[in-house]
């Protein structure tokens, strides 16, 4: 087995990553990755992230979403897979959208392939109305993005749902999809998988003055 | 199974995704899936008259020599065009690109390094008036078809079968040397033949010559006939060194020097106390105006620049002496070594530069470096 990240062979890595031999990244790709496994509120919504998104962890998501490498759908959750099912026994997982050309360019649903190793049910409420890349767009033009969103019509939402995302920047599509939602009655989490520093911080600071 | 694009073999690296096999060891350029038939790409053929081209200075009888033996060589074969720093490789070649492009084929000219890319392109600009060169690199990739075409090695990965004359430059400098993803895409990128162009070339180009894939030209002069700068070898304590290093600066300070340091905390170490003296600038892959710093290295006609490997390659500044500080440090190789030597006594106007090399411990690099000029030298009468 090579890591998926930089091809080195496992076996001549260090020692845990012979004994301990279930991560497909070797541990010194591994320990790049900032683990934090926070909880906090969004509006009011309890959020639950694992890492943070730094460097390592955006080029690992570009190779899997824009490069298509399907690969590495395991190496996101490979950490926290029996945690996350232990969490969310009992949840639906809802993938945040992305737009259907992509999605077609892909041959993949990038999301799904994450949550495969958890078991999870999962269900595609959600989809996306205007196009456009939201990783070009400036700060003003990601949070246009909340409009962006909708449910699906013929969708029949279960009791407890998880809204689930890669990774949250500026918490616009979570929150675009928290406003598609608002007025009936269903336990809402957000379990992101990577956090922006700064949008965290935002959300705590401003949670610590409602208190 | 092999990957179309990186050409490897390696079972390891396949992946059997939703869309078939795919290659994982050049995916950070996209996927490329194996079954799917990959056409080549084609290019805008090419107008007549861009062949015509305007050399700065003629060739010497030695220079001349050699571009129309590549010129004619480079019709059934690959070249290893083996010539000492500042001999014009550039310009030997110029023959080769005119005929391909008069033949109507498709030429570029792959290089490791993005800064060399932008300056090559205003060069070969100037000889070739009539044709439309375009660079493509890192930032440049809003066009990407003209008449000839410079580009980074990165960026070949766009030409898929596309070129019939492909110049690789300096083929064994960083990132290209030992790597077999770019190593690859070349390959893939090229249904012509290929010239190599260096100073110094690696195992790998070394092992090809003797298996007769490749011909070798070798051209040892410089254009102005002087021989090339040999460096004197000075071991010593530190201290001894960093005196010898003031000696030797203010012995230049009427010339442009550079100084060659192994890493950053040495160059900006190094760079502190020799502000002591003269005024000095730092250099480094930290540097974030780097061009800049170098722009008013060149203009300034005797200034003293510290700098790490970075500037070893491409960067020509007229007149330069140069010293490498603790030359039998680990980073430094027998080419870079030879890189380094050939930045001093490029000019017409002071074809002999001084070159020093300051080792702590005995060094057999810095030596060999040294018999190898010796020897370019001899070979050269």
């Amino acid at each position: 087995m090579r890591c998926l990240m930089c091809g080195k062979d496992l076996m001549e890595g260090s020692l845990t990553d012979i004994l301990i031999g279930e991560d497909p990244l070797c541990s010194s790709c591994r320990s790049q990755w900032e683990k934090i496994r926070w909880r906090f509120r969004f509006h009011g919504v309890p959020v639950y992230a694992s890492y943070l998104y730094n460097e390592a962890f955006s080029a690992c998501l570009i190779q899997y979403k824009e490069c298509c490498d399907e690969a590495l759908a395991d190496v996101f959750l490979t950490e926290e897979k029996n945690r996350v099912k232990r969490m969310y026994r009992g949840w639906t997982m809802i993938p945040m959208p992305s737009t259907p050309e992509r999605q077609k360019q892909r041959g993949f649903h990038h999301l799904r392939g994450m949550l495969a190793c958890t078991g999870l049910p999962v269900l595609d409420a959600f989809e996306k109305t205007a196009a456009g890349e939201q990783k070009k767009q400036d700060r003003a033009g990601r949070l246009k993005m909340a409009d962006a969103i909708r449910l699906k019509e013929d969708a029949v939402l279960p009791e407890k749902i998880v809204l689930f995302d890669d990774t949250v920047t500026t918490g616009s599509t979570i929150l675009g999809a928290l406003r598609c939602l608002e007025g009936r009655n269903i336990q809402i989490r957000i379990y992101a998988v990577s956090v922006n520093y700064r949008w965290v911080r935002k959300n705590r600071v401003s949670l610590l003055f409602k208190r | 199974m092999q990957c179309p694009r990186c050409m490897n073999t390696d079972q390891e690296y396949f992946y059997h995704g939703s869309r078939g096999w795919y290659c994982r060891r050049c995916i950070s350029f996209g996927r490329a899936l194996i079954e799917e038939e990959k056409e080549a790409v084609s290019l805008k053929e090419i107008p007549a008259g861009s062949e015509e081209y305007i050399l700065q200075y003629p060739l010497t009888q030695a220079q001349a020599r050699i571009a129309s033996a590549c010129a004619q060589y480079v019709k059934s074969g690959d070249i290893l065009l083996h010539c000492a720093c500042g001999a014009g490789k550039t310009e030997i070649v110029v023959q080769s690109i005119a005929e391909a492009l008069k033949e109507r084929k498709k030429v570029c000219f792959a290089i490791p390094r993005r800064q060399v890319v932008l300056e090559l392109r205003e060069r070969l600009a100037q000889y070739f008036p009539h044709a439309r060169v375009i660079a493509v690199c890192g930032g440049h990739t809003a066009e990407t078809d003209g008449d000839l075409i410079i580009c980074t090695t990165h960026q070949l990965y766009r030409y898929y079968q596309a070129f019939d004359l492909l110049i690789l430059d300096e083929p064994d400098a960083f990132p290209y040397k030992d790597n077999a993803v770019l190593h690859g895409i070349a390959a893939s990128a090229c249904r012509g033949h290929r010239i190599y162009l260096t100073a110094t070339p690696d195992a790998e180009l070394k092992d090809m010559k003797e298996k007769g894939i490749i011909t070798e030209l070798v051209l040892n002069r410089r254009p102005h006939g002087h021989p090339l700068p040999v460096p004197q070898i000075h071991t010593g304590f530190h201290l001894f060194l960093l005196i010898r290093l003031v000696r030797w600066t203010r012995q230049h300070r009427d010339h442009p020097r550079m100084v060659f340091v192994p890493t950053i905390a040495a160059a900006e170490g190094l760079g502190r106390f020799l502000c002591l003296f003269d005024k000095c600038m730092i250099c480094t892959s930290r540097t974030e105006n780097r061009d800049e710093v170098i722009e008013r290295f060149r203009s300034c006609g005797n200034g003293l620049i510290v700098c790490t490997s970075i500037l070893e390659r491409g960067v020509t500044v007229s007149g330069t002496d140069v010293a490498v500080y603790n030359a039998d440090h680990a980073v430094f190789d027998e080419a870079s070594l030879i890189q380094i030597a050939g930045r001093a006594g490029r000019s017409f106007q002071k074809p002999d530069g001084d070159v020093l090399f300051l080792c702590r411990t005995k060094s057999s690099l810095a030596e060999k470096c040294r018999r190898q000029l010796e020897e370019a030298n001899r070979c050269a009468v």
